[in-house]
C-alpha cells in the first residue's frame, strides 16, 4: 500500500469520531463546517485529485459531485470551474458547462491577477 | 425614514410589515404637510391671523395652536386636520416600535436574553440551518463518489451535524411558524354559568380527555356542585384569556397591539405580538392543566380550585407570590376580573411599567404602586369603592357634600332618539374602566400608552359615560370622560372632555357630522343631568356650542382657569386640559385659561 492510500485510508476511529461541541459551535455560527467536522486541508486536496482522478478516468459525474463537495467544504480552485465545465459538457449539460467556463474564465483573471495561478498539487486537467 | 439594522436578523414577515407601514407613514406626513400649509393659510387670511401669529411660537406646540385656531375658523376641517396627525402619529410610531423591537434585539443578543433573541429571529437561524443541510448534502455526495479514496473523511461527524440540523431545523421552523397562527375568538362568557358543561370543555381545550371524568366527580362531590362547576368556568375563562394573550413582557406597548375590544375578542393580534407570546401562552397552557390535576387529587377540591384559579390569574397578570404576600384576594374578586376580561390590561400595565416613565426614572416606584393599588383592589374586590375613597381621589372630590357626592358616585343614563336610533347612556366607574380607552382615540389603551390610562383608573375626579347602541350590542359605541375639579375659589365644577367613538362603529355606520353630534348630544345631556342633579355648573367646549344649541341649552363663554388637583396615578392625561396630552401630575396645579362654555342649573 502506497503512503497516499495509507493517508487516505486512516483509521476507523478518525471516521467514527464525533464531537458534539464543534457541532453545536457550528449551529451558533462560530466555526465553519470544515472547522465542525475537523477536516484537514490534506483531506480536501485529496479529495480534489480523487475528482480529477475521476474524470480522467471518464467518470463525469462522481467529479462533479466531488468537486460540488469540496466547495461546500470552503475550499475553492480556478480549476473545479474548469473540471465542472468539461463534466458538465461531456453530460450534455451546455448551459451549466457555459456557465461553469464563465466562472473559470473569472478566476484565472482573478488568480493570475491577485497571486500568479498555480495548478493543483498533484495533478493537471 | 432611516432604519435601525439588526445585527442579528429579524423574520422577514416583520421587515416585510415594517417597510409597508413606513411607506404609509411617509404618505400620511407629506398629506399632513399640505393639510398643515392650507390650514396657516386659512388661519393668516382670517380674523385669528394676529391670534395665529403669536401662537404658533407658543412652547405648547404650533400644532395645537393651529388646530385650536383652527377649529375657531372651520370646524370640520380643523377635525380633519386632527385625524389625519393622529394617524400619521399613529403610524410613526408603529415604526419607532418596531425599530425599538429591533434595537432591543441587538441589545438582548449581548446579554443573557440571548435565548429569546435566539427565537425571535427563528427565521433567519431556519434559513442558516437549511443552507448548512444543503452543504452537508453534498460533502456526502462528494464522499460517497470519491468512495475508498475518501476513508479517512469523518463521517460520524459529518451524520452528527446533519442529524442536530435536521432536528433544529424542524424545531425552529414551528416556532417561526406561531407568528403565523390563528387565534381562537375569545370565549366571550357573560356569566359564570356560561358553560354548559365546564369540565368536559376544560379537558378538550387541554386534549386531556382523562381531566374530565376526575373533575365532573370532584364537581358530584363538592359541597357546593354549583360553585364548583362557577369555579371551573372561571377558570376556562383564564385559560381562553391566557393561551391568546399577548407577552407584554416580550412584545411591549405600541400602536401594533389591536385598538377595539371586538379586534381583542376576534383575537386579531398582529404577528409580532403572536409570535413573542407563543412560549409563554404555552407555559400558561400547561400551568393551568398542571392546577387541574391537582385539583383532581386534592383532598378538598373546591378549596384547592379556588386558591389555584387565584394564584394563577395573579401569576398571569405578572406578580409573584413575594410580591403580593400582603394581598387578601378573593375568588370571588378574580371571578369577577375574569368576566371583565381583565386578565389582558392587568398584565400589560405591569409588564410596561418601565416604559412609562418618560426618561424620568424616580418615577418607575410610583408607577409600580400606582399599578399594583389598581389591581390589588381588583383582585380584593373593592375596586371601585377604592377609587373614590382613598384619600388622593378623597382630596379631589372635597367640597361636594354628601348628596353631591352620592350623586356624583351614582350611575345615571339617558335616552335620546333621532327617529332612527335611540342611543342610552351609562357611567362607568369600575371593572369596565380599563377597556374604555379602546372605545375610539387609541392614545390611552393600556397597551399602547398605559401611563395614560393610569389616572382615570386610579382617580375618582373622573368617571367615563358610555354610550350603548342597540345596533351595537358588543360594547359601548362610545365614550367621554367627565371630571370632577376646582376653580381656584375652591368650588367644584364638572369638566366634560370630547367624545370618541368606537373605530369599528365608525367604520360600520361612517363618520357623518350630524351622526356626530347625535351622539355627543346623548353625551352632554347626560352631563347636564348630572349637573343639574349635582347643582354645578358644566364646563363643555367651544366646539359643541351647535350641540348645546340643538339641546335647547344655553351655555356662556368662559376664559377661567381651573384647578387639578393632585393625581392618584401619578400622571394625568387630556387633550384640552393642557397641550401635553399627558404629564406627571403628583401635585395640585392650575391650568392656563380654558376658553370654555358654562353651563349653569
Amino acid at each position: 500500500m502506497s503512503k497516499q492510500q495509507l493517508e487516505l485510508a486512516g483509521s476507523l476511529k478518525a471516521k467514527t469520531k464525533t464531537n458534539p461541541k464543534a457541532v453545536a459551535r457550528l449551529l451558533d455560527g462560530r466555526v465553519t463546517l470544515p472547522d465542525a467536522l475537523g477536516v484537514s486541508d490534506a483531506q480536501i486536496e485529496g479529495l480534489r485529485r480523487q475528482a480529477i482522478a475521476m474524470y480522467e478516468a471518464g467518470k463525469p459525474q462522481a467529479c462533479v459531485d466531488i468537486v460540488l463537495g469540496v466547495t461546500a467544504l470552503g475550499s475553492v480552485h480556478p480549476l473545479d470551474a474548469l473540471l465542472l465545465s468539461r463534466c458538465y459538457r461531456s453530460l450534455g449539460r451546455t448551459t451549466d458547462a457555459d456557465v461553469s467556463e464563465a466562472h473559470y474564465a473569472e478566476l484565472m483573471a482573478l488568480a493570475v491577477e491577485t497571486q500568479g495561478f498555480a495548478g493543483p498539487a498533484g495533478g493537471a486537467a | 425614514m432611516s432604519k435601525i439594522q439588526n445585527p442579528r436578523g429579524v423574520p422577514q414577515a416583520f421587515e416585510q410589515y415594517r417597510g409597508q407601514v413606513a411607506s404609509k407613514a411617509e404618505a400620511k406626513a407629506e398629506q399632513v404637510q399640505g393639510a398643515k400649509l392650507n390650514a396657516e393659510s386659512r388661519l393668516e387670511q382670517s380674523a385669528l391671523s394676529q391670534s395665529w401669529a403669536k401662537a404658533k411660537d407658543a412652547p405648547w406646540g404650533a400644532d395645537t395652536a393651529l388646530t385650536t385656531l383652527l377649529e375657531q375658523v372651520n370646524p370640520w376641517r380643523a377635525g380633519q386636520l386632527n385625524n389625519l396627525m393622529q394617524t400619521s402619529t399613529r403610524l410613526a410610531t408603529v415604526v419607532h416600535s418596531f425599530d425599538a423591537f429591533c434595537e432591543r434585539l441587538a441589545a438582548a443578543s449581548q446579554g443573557p436574553d440571548s435565548e429569546k433573541v435566539t427565537q425571535t429571529t427563528a427565521r433567519g437561524q431556519h434559513n442558516r440551518r437549511t443552507e448548512l443541510l444543503g452543504l452537508v448534502d453534498r460533502v456526502r455526495t462528494a464522499v460517497k463518489a470519491a468512495g475508498a479514496a475518501a476513508g479517512s473523511f469523518p463521517t460520524g461527524q459529518l451524520d452528527a451535524i446533519e442529524g442536530q440540523l435536521k432536528a433544529d431545523a424542524t424545531v425552529i421552523l414551528n416556532t417561526a411558524e406561531r407568528g403565523g397562527r390563528v387565534l381562537k375568538p375569545s370565549l366571550r362568557l357573560k356569566s359564570l354559568d356560561g358553560l354548559k358543561d365546564p369540565a368536559a370543555h376544560l379537558a378538550q381545550e387541554l386534549g386531556s380527555p382523562e381531566l374530565a371524568d376526575g373533575l365532573q366527580a370532584a364537581m358530584a362531590g363538592a359541597e357546593d356542585p354549583k360553585a364548583f362547576g362557577q369555579s371551573l368556568t372561571a377558570t376556562a375563562i383564564l385559560l381562553d384569556e391566557a393561551q391568546a394573550a399577548p407577552d407584554y413582557s416580550q412584545a411591549g406597548k405600541g400602536w401594533f397591539h389591536p385598538s377595539s375590544r371586538r379586534d381583542y375578542r376576534a383575537r386579531t393580534h398582529d404577528a409580532f405580538s403572536r409570535f413573542a407570546s407563543a412560549g409563554r401562552q404555552e407555559d400558561s397552557r400547561a400551568a393551568v392543566k398542571d392546577l387541574l390535576q391537582n385539583v383532581v387529587g386534592a383532598k378538598d377540591p373546591s378549596a384547592a380550585l379556588d386558591a389555584g384559579l387565584v394564584g394563577r390569574f395573579l401569576k398571569e397578570i405578572g406578580y409573584s407570590a413575594k410580591q403580593t404576600a400582603d394581598w387578601k384576594p378573593t375568588p370571588g374578586a378574580v371571578k369577577e376580573a375574569l368576566l371583565g376580561e381583565l386578565l389582558l390590561p392587568l398584565r400589560a400595565l405591569n409588564e410596561t411599567k418601565h416604559t412609562m416613565t418618560k426618561g424620568d426614572d424616580a418615577l418607575l416606584p410610583q408607577i409600580e404602586t400606582s399599578i399594583a393599588n389598581v389591581a390589588q383592589h381588583i383582585v380584593e374586590g373593592d375596586y371601585a369603592d377604592w377609587r373614590y375613597d382613598n384619600p388622593v381621589s378623597a382630596h379631589q372630590l372635597g367640597g361636594l357634600d354628601d348628596k353631591q357626592l352620592a350623586t356624583w358616585k351614582s350611575d345615571q343614563s339617558v335616552k335620546v332618539d333621532n327617529g332612527q336610533t335611540q342611543l342610552q347612556t351609562r357611567e362607568e366607574d369600575g371593572l369596565g374602566l380599563p377597556w374604555v380607552t379602546k372605545i375610539g382615540g387609541p392614545s390611552h389603551g393600556f397597551d399602547y400608552g398605559g401611563e395614560c390610562l393610569l389616572p382615570l383608573i386610579s382617580n375618582g375626579r373622573t368617571k367615563a359615560i358610555l354610550i350603548d347602541d342597540p345596533k351595537w350590542p358588543d360594547n359601548a359605541a362610545a365614550r367621554s370622560y367627565i371630571r370632577l375639579l376646582h376653580r381656584e375659589d375652591g368650588s367644584p365644577t364638572l369638566y366634560l372632555e370630547p367624545f370618541q367613538r368606537d373605530f369599528p362603529h365608525r367604520e360600520t355606520f361612517g363618520d357623518a357630522p350630524e351622526l356626530n353630534d347625535f351622539f355627543y348630544s346623548a353625551i352632554v345631556k347626560h352631563a347636564v343631568q348630572k349637573a343639574d342633579e349635582m347643582g354645578l355648573p358644566l364646563s363643555i367646549g367651544r366646539q359643541y356650542a351647535g350641540v348645546i344649541e340643538g339641546l335647547g341649552l344655553e351655555a356662556e363663554p368662559v376664559d377661567h382657569a381651573l384647578v387639578l388637583r393632585a393625581s392618584n396615578g401619578v400622571y394625568e392625561a387630556s387633550d384640552t386640559l393642557s397641550g401635553k396630552h399627558d404629564w406627571p401630575q403628583m401635585a395640585d396645579e392650575v391650568t392656563d385659561p380654558l376658553q370654555r362654555l358654562e353651563y349653569r342649573p
